[in-house]
């Protein structure tokens, strides 16, 4: 007989054996597991009491919408940012960080403010432009003379 | 559902009785699993109950035997009284009442084969007990134990190998 005919024996005497003993159980277990059974479905078949769910219900909706308002509230109110805070700061400087112009015109800006008062073409009649040039450069070359 | 934990009960009660030596045990266990199965799993197909339920049961058992094993170390911690859950369980040849009719003789050896398995059964590490309890004494297939033990199939093949070998040395020949 080989090792796997015996674990067969072995295996067909113990369930015998165990299946024995379920039939031998003590009335009052029988009747134990029995009530228990049955508490156990009627806890899903049964009927529900309408009563009960007909007001929970909507009050379990009601307190669960007033906790997530109170809750955005006071997630919206502390995280706002303060007015002049360096949250709105970097807000503003965003688009000059984010822009690919040279970073040194914007710390020059009011230069080039100035610069553009100054190139405005002043009012003058349009026929003496050639002569206003050389007028130019005459005042120049009397300023630095 | 109501037929289908009709038929499984006494076995599972057994085997968690054999596996937490108290019958006030088993039977919470027992009950804790019909109602989380009723509750949980009633809507799935019902070739699925069978290892859901022991699944539930097993997990049941090792709760009860590790909030067993906390409570031992503080009473031993707070002055070493002994966990009398051995005691509770009753013997099985004074409750036996044979259905069968089967003569006295014959009926108390096969208690006293069922009380050496028992007993064997309890010196098991848990995971083999688990697999011999769930394959050879309650039935399932492979799959199923598998499913009911949550590891794999291999797994159970091994923990019932070894399990049986254990219980075969253990027994002896003239079990």
């Amino acid at each position: 007989m080989n090792r796997q005919e015996m674990d067969d024996i072995f295996a067909k005497r113990a369930r015998e054996l165990f299946l024995a003993s379920t039939g031998s159980l003590d009335p009052q277990i029988l009747a134990r597991l029995s009530e228990a059974r049955r508490r156990a479905v009627d806890a899903v078949d049964g009927p529900r009491p309408s009563f009960t769910l007909g007001w929970r219900v909507p009050a379990s909706a009601m307190a669960l919408l007033f906790v997530a308002v109170i809750g955005s509230a006071l997630w919206t109110g502390g995280n706002a940012p303060a007015p002049g805070s360096s949250f709105t700061a970097a807000n503003t400087d965003a688009p000059l960080i984010m822009s690919n112009d040279n970073l040194d015109m914007y710390a020059d800006m009011d230069f080039y403010q100035w610069l553009a008062t100054e190139d405005q073409p002043a009012p003058a009649p349009a026929a003496d432009t050639s002569i206003d040039h050389e007028d130019d450069d005459d005042d120049d070359t009397g300023v630095g003379g | 559902m109501n037929r289908f934990l009709a038929d499984v009960e006494r076995r599972a009660f057994r085997i968690a009785q054999m596996a937490l030596r108290s019958v006030e045990d088993a039977q919470d266990a027992v009950q804790e699993a019909m109602f989380q199965l009723v509750k949980s799993y009633s809507a799935r197909p019902s070739a699925e109950w069978t290892p859901l339920f022991y699944k539930i049961l097993q997990s049941r058992i090792r709760d009860t035997q590790r909030r067993r094993m906390v409570r031992n170390r503080v009473l031993s911690f707070f002055g070493g009284q002994k966990d009398d859950d051995d005691d509770a369980m009753p013997d099985p040849i004074a409750s036996a009442v044979d259905t069968a009719g089967r003569d006295p003789s014959e009926q108390v050896a096969q208690a006293e084969a069922m009380l050496a398995l028992e007993s064997a059964l309890s010196r098991l590490p848990g995971r083999q007990r688990e697999a011999f309890m769930l394959r050879i004494l309650e039935g399932l297939d492979v799959e199923q134990t598998a499913q009911a033990m949550g590891c794999s199939e291999g797994s159970v093949k091994t923990h019932l190998s070894r399990a049986m070998h254990s219980l075969r040395e253990s027994l002896g020949e003239h079990w």
